[in-house]
């Protein structure tokens, strides 16, 4: 399935699609008002931008720095290629302390990689601790939002899936009340648990610290409980100082959720006394990414979910619809990067409207990105092929000015006819549009007669 | 050295974009006339209780009265004016996860150590020795994740208390 | 000053009273207009379909017609923004002749023409629909995405100098339509449930006239309002700037 068939889906049902429409929409404009409260906004943007893209420029001596520094600091510093080789890594050290219950935060690397399935198939439990991906966990659904995993539900659709999984009251639909049964059913978890993973925010090369971002003090607990503290990033989580870390503080909670910081804001610096901190590191396809003139800028976003909550697409057709690990502008440029024929409709679910380039945090340039993504899906001959040879022929009847007078001519004289001949592109407009009435005379023959 | 870090850092050398400019960064960030104003009205909007005080033994007997046996209290390093967030160093470091677990937390800052934004906060914390652990935080924990409706106390404290002394 | 219009396609075939009326309005305002019967299209449609290649024949075409001209205006903010943002990409050098002189109708009478009064009136509650490339590509309003800067708009002041004019507020005033060229058939659905959104939005302000500096937009809107009997009419902002709406 692509794109266009998932969104129809979500649209189908217009009260849930225009719930989910105005829930992100509230988002969105928190965001404003936070936004509005710094008058240097637009020029923190571009420190944030500034900061990524000679992150990106020095990545791998950066990285280099940052192991250095993380084992000075007792910490054990990990490298993967791929998903596969991060799961097996980050069994590895699971396995060795023999644990088999862990606690996990929210980390969509670990999302892309798979990670819960593999330990799940192992014998290990794996309970996501961020209360919106427990929620999806417990439904057997992937997130459908990076910052908000289970936007798509409604409470009553929560309250069920409670009710059946943890046993509340099939009537308590209050939020309050929820939430308070997960924390009891969670304080249990976390207290068995022998291990915690956590994802990275933001990694400081000259310090080696790892910076970690919670609103639920998940994190907080999951690192702080067990013994054993393992921390997973892609390569691009990198940031060079330590001061550099103000800049994005101050701009991923309020692109995020209008929040002026994230409750909790943890650096790791060393591993607690007796416990052990591991790192891994992680490409699986960034450092080919980094390659792509075009869409190397794709690599400095910081997660924040600001282009998912602006998308009007995303906002009407929900997560799920782009059926890749992260949804929205950002996903659609991502996706294809990585697996061009499975995501090649998501660049095109988009009106390039250009909200997301200005809500970006580090101004990545995401609807020229989607542009210039369906350039390269039909240079490598993916899209709709009878579009493309259309297309070809508009090229043609577009650079020739008798061509296009006669196409012209044949549009206005075709849209005047019976509806059978028409193209099964205005067949499909005026499923649920009229064409607008078509005028006596073109602009071309008015301007003549306005001459004379 | 593993085959991954080699060949990652290789395909990193590979695929560097080239001419960068050197990183140097201006200072602009918000300054506050009233640091301490703008503090406790951010505090406030994050969900946290700010409790003026004259010392921090007076904070210390509030404490006592206002929480149970359940509730923890910290010392906060500095805190920040543009977004109520308190600098808690972990130097005691067996102590993590314990105010995480707390159903009220509270903290004693000292007026003066009110910065005006993050910039100021990072530059002061990195010019000391930083601890192993260490957390900002800036209110309650809190939850949006059923239904995008608010929800104070997620998994850490439900209550925040500041002593601003 | 001699200036090259340009008409884009659909307007040239379905809107022809919205060309006249940037003839008129530039008319009135000294400028010496010429429209050069060799343009076709700026071949936008191509390019957000990926073939690039296609549109730089039609990208060529309008440079070797327009070159000549002291500037080139257009009543459609998303062919001056294709011009201006991708025509160096497609063509290259061969762009320059006409990226920097390129304008938007509503920013040329005001940047360059200077225009302070007009010769209009309208009585009706107008909503401006606030086309996205317009918007955030040409700049010609602050986007709502970036409220940290100075709030201003042209299509707005503009609209100011009408005799009469009442501009109602929008609970989005920015929001995209949901054209989006190709967009609107090939994601027919969500392209809908946009337009519908946008109309409810005029509806609530209780507009009874949206006007757009693209007719594209209002091409999808009017479509969508017509099919529902939702009673609003839909003009090109020149056609406001330029006439007496009762």
């Amino acid at each position: 399935m692509k794109h266009p068939e998932a969104a129809a889906g979500f649209v189908a049902d217009s009260a849930k699609s225009s719930w989910h429409d105005q829930a992100l929409w509230g988002v969105r404009t928190k965001r404003d008002a936070a936004v509005s409260a710094i008058p240097e906004w637009e020029e923190l943007r571009e420190q944030g931008a500034r900061i990524k893209a000679w992150s990106l420029a020095h990545l791998d001596d950066l990285l280099v720095q940052f192991e250095a520094q993380c084992q000075q600091n007792g910490i054990v510093v990990h490298w993967a290629a791929d998903g596969p080789e991060h799961n097996r890594i980050v069994h590895g050290i699971l396995a060795k302390h023999r644990v088999k219950k862990l606690v996990k935060s929210k980390s969509m690397l670990t999302e892309e990689c798979r990670l819960n399935e593999h330990l799940e198939a192992q014998g290990m439990e794996v309970i996501d601790t961020d209360l919106g991906e427990r929620i999806v966990q417990l439904r057997h659904e992937p997130p459908s939002h990076i910052v908000l995993p289970a936007i798509h539900l409604q409470k009553e659709e929560i309250a069920e899936t409670f009710h059946k999984t943890m046993g509340t009251p099939a009537d308590m639909t209050d939020e309050t009340e929820l939430t308070r049964a997960a924390r009891k059913d969670f304080r249990e978890r976390f207290l068995q648990a022998e291990a915690g993973v956590t994802g990275v925010n933001f990694a400081v090369a000259d310090k080696g610290i790892v910076v970690v971002c919670t609103n639920e003090g998940n994190a907080d607990l999951g690192a702080g409980l067990p013994r054993l503290h393992i921390a997973c990033m892609g390569i691009e989580k990198i940031i060079p100082k330590f001061d550099h870390l103000s800049v994005f503080t101050r701009l991923l909670a309020r692109s995020a959720t209008g929040q002026p910081i994230t409750v909790y804001t943890i650096h790791f610096h060393k591993p607690k006394p007796g416990g052990e901190m591991h790192v891994v590191i992680v490409d699986n396809g960034r450092s080919a990414l980094l390659g792509r003139k075009d869409f190397r800028r794709s690599l400095g976003c910081i997660r924040c979910g600001a282009c998912m909550n602006t998308c009007p697409i995303y906002r009407r057709s929900g997560g799920h619809s782009y059926m890749a690990t992260v949804p929205g502008p950002i996903g659609s440029t991502l996706a294809p990067s990585k697996d061009p024929k499975t995501h090649d409709s998501l660049p095109f679910a988009s009106t390039l409207c250009g909200s997301c380039t200005d809500v970006c945090p580090v101004k990545i340039d995401l609807h020229q990105q989607l542009l210039a993504w369906r350039g390269e899906l039909v240079k490598m001959g993916y899209g709709d092929r009878k579009k493309i040879r259309s297309m070809k022929l508009a090229g043609k009847v577009l650079s020739s000015p008798t061509l296009y007078k006669l196409a012209g001519i044949g549009a206005r004289i075709a849209l005047r006819g019976p509806r059978f001949v028409l193209p099964s592109e205005a067949k499909k407009w005026l499923t649920n549009r009229d064409l607008p009435p078509v005028p006596e005379e073109s602009f071309r023959a008015r301007y003549r007669r306005h001459q004379k | 050295m593993t085959e991954a870090r080699t060949s990652i850092l290789a395909a990193l050398r590979e695929n560097r974009p080239k001419g960068e400019a050197d990183l140097v960064l201006e200072d602009i960030a918000i300054q506050y006339e009233d640091p301490f104003v703008s503090f406790s009205a951010m505090m406030k909007k994050n969900g946290g209780l700010v409790v003026a005080m004259d010392s921090a033994y007076s904070a210390v007997a509030d404490f006592a009265n206002r929480c149970g046996p359940d509730g923890v209290l910290l010392e906060g390093e500095l805190a920040v004016a543009e977004n109520a967030a308190i600098w808690i160093p972990f130097r005691d470091e067996a102590e993590r996860a314990r105010p995480f677990l707390a159903e009220t937390l509270a903290v004693i800052v000292r007026r003066a150590d009110i910065v005006s934004n993050m910039a100021q906060a990072y530059a002061r914390i990195g010019t000391g020795e930083l601890p192993g652990y260490g957390v900002f935080m800036a209110g309650p924990s809190k939850t949006a994740d059923i239904a995008q409706c608010l929800v104070i106390g997620a998994h850490g404290p439900i209550e925040f208390v500041t002593y601003l002394v | 000053m001699r200036v090259g219009l340009f008409i884009p396609c659909y307007v040239d075939q379905f809107f022809p009273s919205a060309g006249m009326a940037t003839v008129e309005l530039l008319e009135n305002h000294g400028c010496d207009v010429a429209f050069p019967e060799a343009q076709t299209c700026c071949g936008q449609p191509m390019a957000n379909a990926g073939c690039s290649g296609d549109a730089a024949a039609a990208a060529r075409h309008f440079v070797d017609t327009f070159s000549g001209y002291d500037y080139v205006v257009s009543p459609s903010g998303s062919c001056v923004a294709m011009v201006k943002h991708q025509y160096p990409k497609i063509v290259g050098n061969a762009a320059s002749s006409v990226v920097s002189k390129t304008y938007e109708i509503c920013e040329f009478l005001l940047d360059v023409v200077k225009v302070t009064q007009l010769q209009a009136s309208c009585s009706k509650l107008v909503a401006i629909q606030m086309a996205c490339h317009g918007t955030r590509e040409l700049r010609l309003a602050t986007g709502s995405e970036r409220p940290a800067l100075p709030t201003f708009s042209k299509p707005r002041q503009l609209l100011e100098m009408v005799d009469g004019m009442q501009l109602v507020e929008l609970q989005r005033p920015d929001e995209c339509c949901g054209f989006g060229g190709l967009f609107s058939i090939d994601e027919v659905d969500v392209s809908c449930a946009m337009g519908d959104d946008k109309l409810s939005d005029f509806q609530q302000a209780r507009a009874e006239l949206v006007v757009s500096t693209d007719m594209s937009c209002l091409m999808h809107l009017g479509g969508l309002s017509s099919r529902q009997d939702r009673g609003l009419k839909f003009a090109h902002i020149a056609e406001v700037l330029n006439g007496d709406w009762a």
